[in-house]
């Protein structure tokens, strides 16, 4: 288990095991990971393998190759990336600091089926 | 390294301001393509002399007549095409189309409902839609603003979702994926390097051979017997 805080790797780099970083996360191309990779943004012009999860967002650049699971709240695939797994991207799909605003009713309102 | 700009707006803009007229069409004899002159409301093919219609339909209730031109074609909210195959270059639908369609952009609005599987090069579905689909999609291009519920999506370019829209689906193939903050997709992702169809050009005007006669050739005569 690798934990980073706000630090960032702009080495070449090879990870077995899983990765969590608080901060944005670059794998630069010739890099490689293969575990789960958490952090808030997640930029892959590397290779990946293992379930990944970006609170922000993921952006897979021409030359990455992502194999694994996906959670994020943006996802951006270059054409020419690869890219392959399930994909829950969007609304819900990453914890969250705040929740979403039509989760929350105002205090002062009375649902219809209340009594 | 530097994050890549996506110029989100461009695309939407791209869409949304795309002009229904179209510059080049193909034929529906020879299918070779050529382009339309300015004011032109019917042109015929410069090879077959087939006629081309680039008018535009608008459908507002129920049409059973065919419908096969490269213009524009709206179906009104409410209204219901169950023709034959209908033939469109853009497709704009709000209401049912229950038949097969062919057509280069297919605009699917918020009540849009389609009962039957067709073709389309690039699909894009408005904000605020919720569109169903029973049959896999193939397109080249796909804008997604509201939500698309299909069973399978198969982009050749880029997959764009904006804030809003949705893509649910058991399978999606891209060869490029950009989803905006507040859109979602949830699926089997499968974003490969794949070879996008060219751009359709008009093909090249065809060339007249007149036929000169020889020097020392009377027209006219038998040159054996002079």
């Amino acid at each position: 288990m690798v934990a980073l805080g706000k630090g960032l790797i702009s080495h070449t780099f090879r990870i077995r095991g899983d990765v969590n970083a608080n901060s944005p996360f670059d794998v630069p191309e010739g890099s490689e990971v293969e575990g789960s990779l958490e952090a808030r943004r997640i930029l892959v012009a590397g290779f990946v393998r293992g379930p990944v999860s970006a609170r922000d967002g993921i952006v897979v650049l021409s030359t990455g190759i992502l194999d694994g699971e996906l959670k994020g709240g943006t996802i951006d695939v270059q054409e020419g990336a690869t890219c392959k797994g399930a994909c829950r991207v969007g609304r819900r799909s990453v914890g969250r600091s705040e929740p979403p605003p039509d989760v929350v009713p105002p205090e002062n309102q009375k649902w219809f089926f209340q009594r | 390294m530097v994050l890549p700009a996506v110029s989100f707006p461009d695309q939407i803009r791209r869409w949304t301001d795309a002009s229904p007229r179209p510059n080049i069409v193909a034929c529906f004899e020879c299918g070779r393509r050529s382009e339309v002159p300015e004011d032109a409301v019917a042109l015929f093919c410069p090879w077959c002399n087939a006629p081309i219609e680039i008018a535009p339909y608008d459908v507002a209730g129920l049409q059973t007549h065919v419908i096969r031109t490269r213009g524009p074609v709206i179906i009104q909210t409410r209204a219901r095409y169950d023709g034959p195959k209908l033939v469109a270059g853009r497709l704009e639908i709000h209401g049912v189309l229950a038949s097969e369609y062919a057509c280069e952009d297919l605009i699917l609005g918020r009540l849009a409902k389609l009962e039957k599987p067709g073709s389309q090069r690039r699909v894009h579905v408005m904000p605020g839609g919720r569109v169903e689909v029973e049959f896999p999609m193939e397109v080249v291009e796909a804008c997604i603003g509201g939500v698309l519920e299909v069973p399978s999506l198969d982009v050749m370019g880029t997959l764009y979702i904006p804030r809003g829209g949705a893509v649910i689906a058991r399978h999606v193939g891209a060869g490029g994926l950009v989803l905006e903050k507040g859109g979602r997709l949830e699926c089997e992702l499968d974003v490969s390097p794949r070879k996008r169809p060219e751009e359709p050009r008009a093909d090249p005007l065809p060339i007249l051979v007149v036929a000169q006669p020889e020097v020392g050739e009377s027209v006219g005569l038998n040159p054996t017997n002079p």
